[in-house]
């Protein structure tokens, strides 16, 4: 059954959208506001494709577990770019 | 890939597709309709058909008599040009609650509330296509959601399909096998039309939910200023803060010919007063300009002096604003002309067609072989389907014969209209799961041919258009309508009369199949 991979993929795949269009704000050149647009409309795209990838992992239990790490290493990453002030899309 | 693999993708393209498919085929029968909301505008207000259009004068009459009974709209008034949406000038604004209005000038220049005949055909199909005629917030949000898995059904059925796509794309197999005939068929059209699906998924989403991606984006990544950086670059100019001082604005033929001065091009439709009888109103001028999908542009100028406080124009806008532009102007297709409003038309009602086939798709390749007893979820899903999918379009025809046939004047006339398409769509729906599919398929779509019939006919009747009249006075909407609808009978005649053949001559063990009293004799 794949819905042990899809749940993963819906319910991990939002986050990890958040931290990548996160970390496209924080990083890409230019405004908040114009880098925040690219990020908005790459995130449903990042939400079904991690979705789909999920679902073509050979077990529930690898899904999961692969969306966990890629999330902590993702929000990790933004957390450790912001706090270090390298991040442009906020004063954090 | 392996092949277990293969099957998840299978299986998931399946569910996603079956759950999203009824809401799609009514998001997409009904959109696809909804392409022409400016020619239903013109066919459902049959009183001003013949009226010439207004001026810029008119906007100025109108802008005046507005401002002057609601002081609310002094703040922020909107003005639709005339010809935008019908022959006459449009104005909106918010009252001190927040409750939007809106009013225009009649033909005596008298300010009215409301369009003379009481009809919204054109917004509530519209509302039917964005929320499947669910409560507007709820209706939104599932839409949205409803993208979301027809995204991952079409990147699903793109990796089933992708190792034999170039072999098998044109196969159309028109042999004795039925089944394998509606799946070259479901995967010729699903193929075809794959990037104009991409395209709809996507945008669909995005302009159904996309405060929740600003609100993750925002809250879960990184804090509230980024979303309220975002929010901030859709709006021209920030709303000035009065003077005191009044001052009448200029015209509107003055502020036109200003804007048009500063983006050549420039077709605009509406005007958006700020502080309009105040030192420091601003007038923004929204437009768009042809060859470019970001058709969007806007300036704002200042009422003291007519200088330009901001502009939107390609290559000078924040990205928001040019991409919100390419998505409505993806989704809407209102970027080519009339031959691009027919494409997207027609690949609505394809579109429509792949959802339907999808579903009868899933149950007949589930049915039992050479066996009579079929599972009963076999029996639900083909009821659901008929119920849903020809409910939709029976009560779309049912909502057209209302514009036409409720009498002017009732109380609520409007709200009626949309009564008509639950009832009409709840009545089919229980119909479908009451009686045997095919017998409800082919009654419905009888009963969708007549009704879709009678709508040139009922508007002939009501306002003594025939459609070559119409178009002979110039009326090309109307014409184009009446005609669109007979030919609409035709098509669902036509299916009809396919389903009925398909249930007495088809394979006896598929839900379509209807025994005739004698077969059901010798079965015994």
């Amino acid at each position: 059954m794949i819905a042990s991979r899809l749940s993963a993929g819906v319910l991990l795949g939002f986050p990890l959208a958040c931290a990548v269009g996160g970390l496209i704000t924080a990083l890409a050149p230019g405004s908040v506001a114009d880098s925040a647009a690219w990020a908005v409309l790459l995130m449903p795209l990042l939400w079904v494709g991690t979705a789909a990838t999920a679902v073509g992992c050979g077990s529930g239990r690898r899904a999961w577990l692969g969306l966990v790490i890629a999330n902590a290493a993702t929000f990790a990453l933004l957390w450790g770019l912001r706090l270090g002030g390298l991040a442009t899309g906020s004063g954090a | 890939m392996t092949s277990a693999t293969l099957r998840a993708f299978t299986t998931l393209h399946t569910w996603t597709g079956l759950v999203a498919g009824f809401a799609l085929f009514i998001a997409f029968y009904a959109g696809a309709i909804t392409v022409f909301h400016g020619a239903l505008h013109d066919w459902e207000q049959p009183a001003l058909r013949g009226e010439a259009t207004q001026t810029p004068a008119h906007m100025d009459a109108l802008r005046a008599a507005v401002t002057e009974a609601h002081p609310a709209a002094r703040e922020a008034l909107t003005v639709l040009l005339p010809g935008f949406d019908g022959p006459r000038a449009v104005a909106f604004w918010q009252d001190e609650a927040g409750e939007r209005h809106s009013a225009s000038l009649d033909s005596e220049g008298r300010l009215a509330a409301d369009a003379p005949l009481d009809s919204a055909l054109a917004e509530h199909i519209n509302r039917i296509h964005f929320t499947l005629g669910l409560p507007v917030t709820p209706g939104i949000w599932l839409m949205g959601f409803v993208c979301l898995a027809y995204g991952l059904a079409l990147v699903s059925g793109l990796i089933i399909h992708l190792p034999t796509l170039v072999t098998s794309l044109f196969a159309l197999r028109t042999g004795r096998n039925l089944k394998r005939f509606w799946q070259d068929a479901h995967n010729i059209i699903g193929v075809l039309s794959l990037p104009f699906h991409l395209v709809f998924a996507f945008t669909g989403a995005l302009l159904c939910i996309l405060a929740l991606f600003v609100a993750g984006l925002s809250y879960v990544a990184m804090d509230e200023r980024v979303g309220g950086a975002f929010q901030d670059a859709f709006e021209l100019i920030e709303a000035p803060e009065p003077a005191g001082e009044p001052l009448t604005g200029p015209d509107s033929a003055t502020l036109l010919a200003r804007a048009e001065k500063a983006l050549p091009g420039m077709t605009p439709f509406m005007l958006q007063h700020h502080a309009s009888s105040d030192a420091k109103g601003i007038t923004e001028v929204h437009g768009v300009v042809d060859g470019r999908l970001a058709n969007r542009v806007a300036v704002a100028l200042r009422h003291e002096d007519l200088a330009i406080a901001a502009t939107h124009a390609p290559g000078e806008r924040p990205t928001a604003t040019a991409a919100s532009s390419v998505v409505t102007s993806l989704h809407f297709g209102n970027f080519g002309g009339p031959l691009l409003a027919w494409l997207y038309f027609l690949l609505g009602i394809a579109g429509a067609f792949l959802f339907y086939s999808g579903n009868l798709l899933w149950i007949e390749s589930r049915r039992r072989r050479r066996q009579s007893a079929q599972p009963a979820t076999h029996r639900l899903m083909a009821g659901l389907t008929v119920g849903v999918c020809i409910g939709c379009c029976l009560g779309v025809s049912g909502l057209f014969l209302a514009s036409k046939l409720l009498p002017a004047g009732m109380e609520a006339r409007a709200d009626w209209e949309l009564r008509v398409y639950y009832l009409v769509f709840a009545g089919s729906l229980a119909w479908a799961l009451l009686r045997p599919p095919p017998r409800a398929a082919v009654e419905l779509l009888a009963v969708t041919a007549v009704l879709t019939a009678v709508i040139a006919p009922s508007n002939w009747l009501v306002t003594g258009d025939l459609p070559w009249a119409a178009a002979a006075r110039g009326s090309w909407s109307v014409a184009a309508i009446d005609l669109a609808a007979l030919a609409g009978a035709i098509a669902f005649a036509m299916l009809a009369r396919a389903t009925w053949r398909r249930a007495r001559c088809g394979d006896p063990h598929s839900v379509w199949f209807l025994p005739t009293r004698a077969s059901d004799g010798e079965a015994a």
